[in-house]
Formats: C-alpha cells, sequence, structure tokens
C-alpha cells in the first residue's frame, strides 16, 4: 500500500548543480529501483500539482530514501532548497519498476539527471553480487560535484562530458558510451533513463546492436500518479491508437514496447 | 443533523461527490479512499466506441490551475458495461454515468445502453468537452443543437438526466431554460473552460492537442457565478464542481444553488480529498447550527433576494425561505 504523507529531510548532500536529498519515511513499502515518490512542491505561484521523482536510494533498516533534484522549473527549485528538518509532502512509491534478474551482465545508461533511478539499481544489483557498469552522460565537469567519483569508488563507471571544461569535452554521451560498450562486450541487460531526445538516439543504437533485454526508465507530467486520470501517457507499439501510462504502466518499459516515432517531447526537453 | 440531500429522487448520504475524469472509475482510487463514504460517483466519460485520446502532451500546470486535453481516452461502452459499471454500482454508492459521444447517435445508443443495463443511478451528458472537435463547432455555441441532443436522449432514457455546461455558454440563464424545456432533470456546473499555453522557449503549444480545458481553484468563481445564474433561471437540481479546494468551496456552491458538489482536480492533489471534505462539511454545519444541506441550498439567494425586514415580515418566515421573489 503507497504511503501518503509527510516526511522530513534527514540529510542533504549538495553535488555540483544538483541536490541529493534523504528522507525519514517508516511508511514506505515495496521500494524498489524504477519507481518514484510524488512530491508536493510548494505552493509559491499557484502550484498545484505533484511532481514525481525517481527514488535514487534506500536504506531499508533505517527506512531512509534518496531523491536526487536539480532546480529547474519553480517546483524543482523549490525542493532543491529544502534543508535538514523540513518536512515535505510524499506520496509513494509509485509505479512498476525495473524487472531485476540475477546472473547476467548489467549495463547500466545514464542521460544527466537519469543516473537517478540507475544509482538505485546499480545498488541493488551490486549488492546481489552482479556484475555491473554505468555510463554516464553529463554536459560538464563538476555539473554533478562528486557524484561520479563517490559511484566510481563503489562500482564500474565511465562518464561522458559533452561540453566539459577547458577542453575536457569530448562531445560524447552516455548513447556513445553505451554503443562502444556493447562493441567491446556481451551485456545481456541493458537500462537506459535520461531526457527523451537521449532516449530515442539509444533506441536507434539499440536497433542495430539488441541486447538481452533492455528496460527504458522515462518521466513525464503527471497530475494523480496512480492511473486514472490518463494525463501521463506515452504511445503504445501495439499500433491500435492506445497509450501508456508512465506512472503506473511504466515508468520502466522494454524498449519495444512504445511507438519512438511517437513519443514526443517530455518535460524539461 | 445529517447530511443527506436528494437529487431526481436519488437519496444521497452527503452531498459530495467526484468529477468526471478525476476518479477514474474508482479502482485506483479505491486503494486510497473508500468510495461509499461519498454521496455519489461521476464517472469517467463513456463514448459508443474505444477512444484512444489526445496525443501527449496532456497536462499542463498554471498558476492555480491545470490544462487538460485527455480527450474522452476510454474503452469504450461494451468494456464499460462488462467491467467498469458492474464494479462502481456493485459498491451501492450512486453513480452518475457520463455520457459523451462525437454525433447525436452516439450520445442516445450510450444513454440507451446504460440505463438498460440497470446499474446508473443517473446520467451526465458531457456537451461541454472542450477538447473534441465536432465538425468545428461545440453544442455549448448552439444552445438549440444542445436541447435538440437532450430531446432526443430523453426520449432514450427514464434515468434523472443532468447535463453538464461549461461556463462558456453564451447566455447560462437561457441555456438553462432551454434544457430544462427539452427534459434535463439536473445541471452540472461547471465543465473545463477551454484554455491553452505555449511553450516560449519553443513558440509551441504546450499541449499535444494545442487547446485543452482549465480546472482547478482558478476556475472557482467562474463556477461559483454559473451556479449562481442557472438557480435563477430554473429549479433544476444542479450538481456545483469546479476548483473545489476546500471545505468553504463546497459550501459557497451549496449557498448559490447547488444541491450537491463534485470535488476533481483536487483528488490528483490528495488522493483522499474527497473523504476528507464530507468530515470538514459535517464539523462545518454542526459549527453554523445546520440541521440539512437543504437548509444551505440557495440561502444567498434569499438573502440578496431579501427586501427590507418589513417586506420579510408581510411575506412570512415560510414563504422567504422557500426562495428568492420572480422564481
Amino acid at each position: 500500500m503507497p504511503f501518503e504523507g509527510t516526511a522530513d529531510v534527514m540529510e542533504r548532500r549538495d553535488y555540483g548543480s544538483a541536490v541529493l536529498l534523504r528522507f525519514a519515511c517508516a511508511g514506505l513499502e515495496e521500494v524498489r529501483p524504477g519507481r518514484f515518490l510524488h512530491l508536493f512542491c510548494g505552493e509559491e505561484r499557484g502550484r498545484i500539482l505533484r511532481r514525481p521523482f525517481s527514488i535514487c536510494g534506500w536504506n531499508k533498516a533505517e527506512k531512509m530514501v534518496d531523491v536526487l533534484v536539480k532546480g529547474k522549473g519553480g517546483g524543482s527549485r523549490w525542493l532543491a532548497s529544502r534543508r535538514v528538518g523540513d518536512s515535505v509532502e510524499l506520496m509513494g512509491p509509485l509505479g512498476n519498476g525495473f524487472r531485476v534478474e540475477g546472473g547476467c551482465t548489467h549495463l547500466l545508461v545514464a542521460g544527466g539527471l537519469g543516473l537517478a533511478p540507475l544509482r538505485f539499481l546499480a545498488f541493488v544489483l551490486l549488492d546481489r553480487g552482479e556484475r555491473v557498469k554505468l555510463v554516464w552522460g553529463m554536459e560538464w565537469e563538476g555539473e554533478y560535484g562528486d557524484l561520479p567519483s563517490d559511484l566510481a569508488g563503489k562500482m564500474d563507471v565511465e562518464v561522458a562530458l559533452r561540453r566539459g571544461t577547458r577542453g575536457k569535452g569530448n562531445g560524447r554521451d552516455a548513447v556513445d558510451l553505451m554503443s562502444r560498450c556493447l562493441d567491446e562486450e556481451e551485456w545481456e541487460r541493458v537500462y537506459v533513463c535520461g531526457p527523451r531526445p537521449m532516449l530515442r538516439k539509444a533506441v536507434e543504437v539499440l536497433k542495430e546492436k539488441p541486447p538481452g533485454t533492455c528496460q527504458v526508465a522515462l518521466e513525464e507530467r503527471m497530475a494523480c500518479g496512480i492511473g486514472a486520470c490518463r494525463g501521463c501517457v506515452v504511445p503504445s507499439s501495439k499500433g491500435d491508437g492506445t497509450y501508456l501510462t508512465v506512472c503506473t504502466d511504466g515508468p520502466v518499459f522494454d524498449v519495444g514496447d512504445l511507438n519512438w516515432k511517437d513519443v514526443g517531447v517530455g518535460p524539461g526537453d | 443533523m445529517d447530511l443527506e440531500i436528494e437529487l431526481c429522487g436519488i437519496r444521497l448520504k452527503n452531498p459530495v461527490m467526484v468529477c468526471s475524469g478525476t476518479f477514474g472509475n474508482g479502482r485506483e482510487f479505491a486503494r486510497w479512499v473508500d468510495p461509499r463514504l461519498l454521496g455519489g460517483v461521476i464517472t469517467k466519460a463513456v463514448t459508443l466506441r474505444p477512444c484512444g485520446g489526445n496525443a501527449p502532451p496532456r497536462l499542463w500546470e498554471v498558476p492555480c490551475g491545470l490544462l487538460n486535453s485527455i480527450g474522452l481516452e476510454n474503452q469504450g461502452l461494451e468494456r464499460f458495461l462488462e467491467e467498469d459499471l458492474p464494479w462502481l454500482s456493485g459498491l451501492g454508492v450512486p453513480v452518475w454515468v457520463n455520457v459523451a459521444g462525437f454525433d447525436d447517435r452516439e450520445y442516445v445508443e450510450v444513454a440507451r445502453e446504460v440505463s438498460r443495463s440497470g446499474m446508473a443511478s443517473a446520467l451526465e451528458l458531457n456537451i461541454s468537452c472542450p477538447n473534441v472537435e465536432r465538425g468545428g463547432w461545440s453544442y455549448l455555441s448552439r444552445p438549440h443543437e444542445a436541447a435538440r441532443l437532450v430531446e432526443r436522449v430523453r426520449k432514450a432514457t427514464e434515468l434523472p438526466l443532468f447535463v453538464k455546461l461549461s461556463a462558456r455558454v453564451q447566455d447560462m440563464e437561457a441555456t438553462a431554460r432551454l434544457l430544462e424545456k427539452a427534459g434535463a432533470d439536473g445541471l452540472s456546473l461547471v465543465n473545463t473552460m477551454p484554455a491553452m499555453a505555449v511553450d516560449v522557449e519553443t513558440g509551441r503549444p504546450v499541449l499535444g492537442n494545442v487547446t485543452g480545458g482549465l480546472s482547478g481553484p482558478a476556475l472557482h468563481p467562474v463556477a461559483v457565478l454559473a451556479v449562481w445564474e442557472a438557480y435563477r433561471a430554473v429549479r433544476l437540481p444542479i450538481i456545483g464542481m469546479g476548483g473545489i479546494w476546500s471545505c468553504r468551496d463546497m459550501v459557497e456552491f451549496i449557498m448559490v444553488g447547488a444541491r450537491a458538489v463534485a470535488v476533481g482536480t483536487l483528488n490528483f492533489r490528495d488522493p483522499r480529498a474527497s473523504v476528507r471534505l464530507v468530515e470538514e462539511l459535517e464539523r462545518f454545519m454542526v459549527r453554523k447550527g445546520y440541521d440539512s444541506v437543504a437548509e444551505m441550498v440557495g440561502l444567498t439567494h434569499r438573502i440578496v433576494g431579501l427586501g427590507t425586514e418589513a417586506e420579510k415580515e408581510g411575506a412570512g418566515e415560510a414563504e422567504w425561505k422557500k426562495g428568492p421573489p420572480g422564481r
């Protein structure tokens, strides 16, 4: 049963232009990678809807859940400015989550803030002793502060800097890294999360180099978050004009479930 | 004191319902609230054939409001009668089925079949959805076409027939009278207000459908006026809806003439809002000393319609309580 109530900010870690917020929330159950929390981000400027944020970490023993936020719009800026001791209205976990199988090789492909659900997924897989590699594309060095090096201390991580600073950018992104990894090694399970243009580019590469399975985590503007209003839909590949909800049928889809030609602009694109 | 209210012979345990499209057909929200605690449930719009809905993006928040362009997405009449309606009606809570269509014939067929099922308490005719093209015109801009549709649907059903209007009618009082004459049994006021938004970084409309409907707190004062005007024109029971965000918003609707109210967009903010508001209404009535919801219905009209104290004296309390002069 998903939780709805308030949760306190217990820890705040600034990672460059992003911030990781850790909430204490004893009421959370079925917390799994790929699921999200539907958070109310303050009433300033007449905001009335919650915003969905992927769960990027979970300490089951202490019931602490993490989200990764960048202040882009009014709501995310409000959330990104929460301090330890602040209270946030929280609903979740919602959504389906990644399908996780053991005994495989796992390639995680993150575009920018798309890292969020993949960080949680990586920790779960590593806990089970699985072979995991994370490729993460971002714009600038320092964009995510110490987070890349934090993660590199725990797992096989490769970062691509699209622009970089002082010539460190190499014009490459996570999809370029993914493509090279697929050439070099047999990756049985691939997981992709990032902005829509990045996902569309990844889908093209995956057509040429299909791994065992590929799951894609999307985001979309949501109202109810629980599958009732049909606001957050993406087109299904079934070809009959039907749609799937990102909040409940997703946010994780098998890459073949969606009609990528008609998957349009996403939030913040 | 009790919260019961009667509409067209249907007894609601309280006046709090949920708006079409904001509560699915009950199952998703049933994890959060018990729909049996509500006065009634208004279903998602049902069309004759399955309808895929509009291309996304379908949602855009604006200050104190929401634009939506869902586009009547639903699985069609057959699936509705097989799955959704039996589940809802099995709960024992009064169910208003929202009927939509792309031409008169479709409305009539859906109304007829839903009535035949015996599982609906009433129908809500959706002739005001801003999200659907119909040869370029909408029933709202042609009240006589709307009245003709109501006459046709009237012949197809014995159920109480509510008509849902948006505030964007040329003349609410005239439209209400026209629909009453055509056979409507009640009014649902209001549907979303046609609206749009543009992403100035790209110049593109934010919604895939370009235009959508505005709901939420921004709509509320507009909705209050719509109920006020309709109550002056017709004796039809009114369900007030549009931007209910708190108990006072519900009472406001009732005082300007609604016998029941429906909570919509607020369900997205708080899945438990509808049931919470029933409790808040009860506390309000206790605090103010109202014994029944009926006492509050149209109160503002009576207060405004009162002349001097002497006039009130002359008319007598009972006369005064009946309603504003000239109705």
